[in-house]
């Protein structure tokens, strides 16, 4: 082992590994930016011999045989496929191979193809996205990286109010997502209607949706990785962008070719309140009941800036940072007049309350990275990242509600106030390396050291402190794995990883397997096996008449378990010319899931409930089918896809029975086409789903003690037993595009939920005396939207 | 290739059959289940009803159900109970060969919609070394406000018994005689009452005086004489209360921002099936 190590770290690189064959190794860039693709597909024509790039968009192919190789082909999304002949005089160390964009091909070398595609479904449970083409899907004011996510099979397209990630019965928390290194707690901006990513920042994004290898640990569900962009290494570079919500500037500046500056930000405009943020912020508020609305306020922003420094060619040194808010003041009015006349008196409920709420979130995440290529053989990258999540809210409740029955009038108080505060912050040092040891043989292997700190407080009426918790531990992961082609067609991933969690004072082990096994024909069989571990969690505080809330808390083998999945996905899919289709079956047994709530929380007479009163834990079970029809090249793209899935949770404490979780929905189906007419591009999507389980109250009773005293109750009915309808929305979408010189100009209008389905969201339930009021709280209406994008160089 | 494609398929149609089971309850369609058993005693404090809906304007009690079919099981045998009459829900066992037995658990099962509901209790052991501080108690006439005071600076009537560990008791505290005096004979005006005669109160019908304290841990309990209302031989009933009464007791008030419910032991309904076991004092309550 040791002489192999010295033998990578300072031997001869063979790179003649055998008479007539050569290593082949390079990088792929963008054309027009120099900008590095990563996960680009390097094939040689000719041989079954092939490669992806990594992070960097470096790639070697060892041993290509001098008299089969034909060519080597480069494909990447959104970019024309490019095909350079190979022959003996050709140059095969370092080659750098620059791809265009559709406006800037050049016709002798390539082939267009794809350049408008904007996903990519490759590999095992694997999506590609180029944030380039989203700005061509229907949006809502905003060109969003997770709202195309979310179109994507196997991923929930119903969740307007959150931009998080529901993959294959998931929830948002187990789904890993990293951007430049660091992780991202909470991706909503704007009530969730789009994600905290500016698209402008951001250059590949990299979705596994289940059966990910031994590299990413610490989620039950899937990864999400974003890779941002470096910037223009070779001129300046101007982006800038105007919607109904907000403005985008990016700025792109190149260092003497030896590295970039990227700056990009958004920033809702000042005084928001044009037709769209109006319609967003209605659905805050309680419009069934006579709502009056009093100083709404609301703004964000997002800033990234990211340093890249080229100082050798083997060299790349990265310094990215983010910074996100969201600050709403959602103070408001109620006043409901229930009141109904009976033959014998009034009877019902009049009810005024003023609630002052104030909720604050953001995110900041800096990282430092350094790639390092030793050889053509080993390449490295070190991460140092802090990441810092933030979740401030204070509603403070003051009113009445005054009950008629009959001949009796009775005043009670309305004093629902709560404050929450919940603070994660991590600190991860990360090593991967990938090593190319035989044509059969590429090890990856590394490190991941990570220190958390998550705080969460909850209080209720300023005094009642229902939870403070401060949760300190640290984590320490390393993780092998070998991707191994013992034969034509066959591609095999094994590896483990090891993680040794302070909190529970243990270590966790993840075994991982995946195969693929392609055949001429185009025809492709798949199929994975993985344990996943997940430390840090965040939990539903389940509110049966507010909505259900959450927050993060880290993993402590009492009261909140760690988490365990697994993951069994088996799958096939044919790709014959333009078209791709892809057929998935997956189960996802997970166990160590939490729920947080007070309705169970068996807080006796005269006694504060303790937190592991509070904390449920149970298992649950995600199964479903996915199936893709994709027509990947040419002007008119898309794909078709229908998902049919359940998702039951099961926690003893909660209910005698297995519940449908509240993110399960049993059938989805996506129809998302593309089409481009010379400058134009038109989009459509249409999204329905299976309506949502809810849990309702249901029913009033009685009991009566031994010693005669009545108690009343009210009956909450089982555990999400009830469904709201199903959900559907279409939305379109018509782009133009003009060039000026070397400037682009996009002109676009979209609409959103064209015909205005009311979708509802979820409910709210007020009891006063016998009476329940119910809300209805409804998503977008049709919703109109004009965008402008400009680039100057 | 087709046989690569029904292998693939035949999978997706095992996961698809593979369901977890779910079961959904109506709330309106949950019974309320009541249900007390005391040792040595007869079945006949059960009781079974329905929640009602919201915006009824009814006794919120609850609609009592009278058409279930109610086994209790001990030992293996079962034993069907009876509607008891009023159509109020209550059901009694009619039979002898019942017997609620120390130490012993019983199942109680009906249908109630389709729902099968279930539960199951233990007898828990008596009240071990129940002592009273005096059987007979000598209280005068109070005719007089002034008098008030009087009684209520007696030394109160002592029980005591054996430490059982964190176990809860409650108290029943009943007059066996049918037609008694009050101790309490102050008329309208202050001055001397009537009462002398059975039914007392001016020969008003009312019920024997009972009092039932709620649970409580202790070894000893003090009666406070003016809680005594009426003369009479009194029983005084120390009852062991079981774990489900228990966690009823504890978990009785709802919160109305969580809607937290009561404990309960009925798998699929509402409410408390508990039993009971008890040791018995007596104290004679008497003129001078």
């Amino acid at each position: 082992m040791c002489i192999l190590f010295l033998w990578i770290l300072f031997g001869p690189v063979q790179l003649l590994a055998q008479s007539g064959s050569y290593t082949m190794t390079g990088i792929v860039k963008a054309e027009k930016t120099g900008e590095p693709l990563p996960h680009a597909s390097v094939k040689i024509q000719g041989t079954r011999l092939g490669a992806l790039t990594n992070t960097d968009g470096w790639f070697t192919i060892l041993e290509v045989p001098v008299d089969q190789a034909e060519a080597v082909v480069v494909s990447y999304l959104g970019y024309a496929e490019k095909s350079i002949p190979l022959d003996p005089n050709i140059e095969t160390q370092n080659l750098i191979i620059e791809l265009s964009t559709s406006e800037y091909v050049v016709e002798e070398v390539v082939i267009e193809a794809g350049t408008k595609q904007v996903m990519k479904s490759t590999g095992m449970s694997q999506i590609s996205l180029n944030p380039a083409q989203i700005q061509n899907l229907p949006s809502l004011g905003e060109r969003d990286i997770f709202r195309t996510l979310q179109l994507m099979p196997g991923v929930s397209g119903t969740n307007e109010s959150s931009s998080g990630l529901y993959v294959r019965g998931g929830t948002p928390d187990q789904n890993l997502v990293l951007f430049d290194g660091f992780t991202v707690y909470h991706v909503d901006h704007f009530f969730g209607f789009f994600s905290a990513f500016n698209p402008n920042a951001v250059k590949d994004v990299q979705l596994y949706k289940g059966g990910f290898g031994a590299k990413y640990g610490g989620r039950l569900s899937s990864v999400v990785e974003l890779t941002g962009k470096q910037g223009n290494t070779s001129e300046f570079d101007l982006d800038a962008g105007v919607g109904l919500l907000s403005g985008n500037l990016s700025l792109e500046i190149p260092l003497w070719k030896k590295g970039s500056i990227l700056l990009s930000g958004r920033h809702s405009y000042p005084g928001l309140d044009n037709n769209l943020y109006n319609k967003i912020f209605d659905l805050f508020v309680e419009e069934n009941v006579n709502p009056n609305v009093t100083d709404p306020s609301f703004q964000f922003y997002d800033a990234n800036a990211k340093i890249t420094l080229l100082p050798t060619d083997k060299d790349v040194v990265s310094v990215s940072f983010y910074n996100g808010q969201d600050d709403l003041d959602n103070s408001r009015v109620i006043d409901a007049d229930r009141r109904r006349e009976t033959p014998r008196g009034t009877v019902g409920v009049l009810i005024h309350n003023e609630i002052s709420d104030l909720l604050s979130w953001g995110n900041w995440g800096v990282s430092g990275k350094w790639s390092r290529k030793w050889n053509p053989r080993w390449y490295s990258n070190m991460v140092l990242a802090w990441s810092n999540y933030y979740s401030q809210r204070e509603q403070i409740a003051n009113g009445e509600a005054t009950i008629f029955r009959r001949d009796t009038m009775i005043t009670r108080p309305l004093n629902n106030s709560f404050i929450e505060d919940n603070n994660v912050q991590d600190i991860t040092l990360r090593l991967d390396n990938e090593l190319k040891i035989t044509t059969n043989h590429t090890l990856e292997f590394g490190t991941q050291l990570t220190s958390h700190d998550i705080s969460y407080l909850y209080t209720r009426n300023d005094t009642t402190e229902i939870l403070n918790r401060k949760d300190l531990g640290d984590l320490y992961a390393v993780y092998l794995q070998d991707v191994w082609t013992p034969m034509k067609g066959l591609e095999v991933q094994g590896g483990i990883r090891t993680t040794y969690f302070e909190p529970t004072n243990q270590i966790y082990w993840e075994p991982r397997v995946s195969a693929s096994y392609g055949l001429e024909s185009g025809l492709t069989f798949k199929a994975a096996w993985g344990k996943y571990q997940q430390f840090t969690n965040r939990i539903v505080r389940e509110d049966v008449l507010n909505g259900s809330r959450d927050f993060w808390v880290l993993a402590d083998g009492n009261d909140i378990p760690v988490g365990e999945a697994y993951h069994y996905i088996a799958g096939v899919s044919y790709e014959k010319g333009s078209y791709l289709i892809d057929v998935e079956a997956y189960e996802k047994r997970m166990s160590g899931l939490s729920e947080f709530s007070l309705r169970f929380s068996q807080e006796r007479r005269g006694a504060t409930p303790s937190a592991n009163e509070l904390f449920f834990t149970g298992t649950g079970v995600a199964r479903g089918v996915e199936t893709l029809v994709q027509k990947t090249q040419g002007k008119y793209t898309g794909w078709i896809s229908y998902t049919l899935s359940e998702v039951v949770h099961n926690f003893p404490d909660l209910s005698d029975y297995a519940y449908y979780a509240l993110h399960h929905q049993q059938h989805e189906i996506k129809i998302v086409q593309s089409l481009e007419l010379g400058n134009w591009i038109l989009s459509g999507s249409w999204v329905y789903a299976s309506g949502k389980p809810y849990t309702a109250p249901g029913g009033l009773y009685e009991l009566t003690t031994l010693n005669g005293d009545e108690y009343g109750y009210i009956n909450v009915g089982s555990k999400n037993s009830e469904r709201l309808p199903d959900y559907h929305r279409l939305d379109l979408s018509a782009s133009y595009t003009m060039k000026i010189k070397r400037s682009r100009l996009q002109l676009g209008l979209s609409v959103f939920n064209l015909y205005n389905r009311r979708n509802i969201w979820y409910k709210e339930f007020e009891i006063q005396g016998n009476e329940l009021i119910e809300t209805d709280f409804q998503y977008l209406g049709t919703t109109p939207n004009l965008f402008l994008n400009f680039n100057l160089r | 290739m087709s046989k690569y494609l029904s292998l693939l398929l035949s999978s997706c149609l095992i996961l698809l059959c593979a369901c977890e089971e779910v079961v959904v309850i109506n709330s309106l369609d949950r019974a309320i289940v009541q249900a007390y058993l005391y040792a040595g005693s007869s079945v006949d404090d059960i009781r079974l009803s329905q929640p009602l809906p919201f915006g009824v304007d009814e006794d919120s009690s609850g609609l009592p159900i009278n058409d279930a079919n109610i086994l209790l099981t001990h030992n293996g045998e079962d034993y069907a109970l009876s509607l008891s009459p009023g159509d109020s829900g209550y059901y009694h066992y009619e039979g002898e060969d019942l017997k609620i037995l120390n130490g012993d658990s019983y199942q109680l099962s009906f249908e109630y919609k389709g729902i099968e509901i279930t539960s199951e209790t233990t007898v828990p052991p008596p009240p071990t070394g129940l002592a009273i501080s005096q059987t007979e108690l000598e209280v005068a006439p109070v005719t007089a406000p002034m008098q008030i005071r009087t009684l209520a600076q007696m030394p109160p009537v002592e029980l005591s018994w054996d430490y059982q560990g964190d176990v809860y008791y409650y108290l029943l505290i009943e007059n066996t005689v049918d037609s008694t005096e009050e101790i309490l004979q102050l008329q309208a005006g202050g001055g001397p009452g009537g009462g002398g005669g059975p039914g007392g109160g001016g020969g008003r019908l009312r019920a024997r005086f009972s009092f039932v304290s709620t649970p409580f841990q202790d070894i000893n309990y003090e009666i406070q004489i003016p809680a005594l209302t009426e003369y009479g031989l009194h029983r005084v009933v120390l009852f062991r209360v079981n774990q489900e009464y228990v966690d009823l007791y504890e978990t009785l008030e709802q919160d109305s921002r969580d809607l937290s419910e009561p404990l309960n032991n009925i798998q699929n309904g509402l409410g408390v099936f508990a039993a009971f076991n008890s040791d018995t004092v007596w104290l004679d309550v008497r003129k001078p």
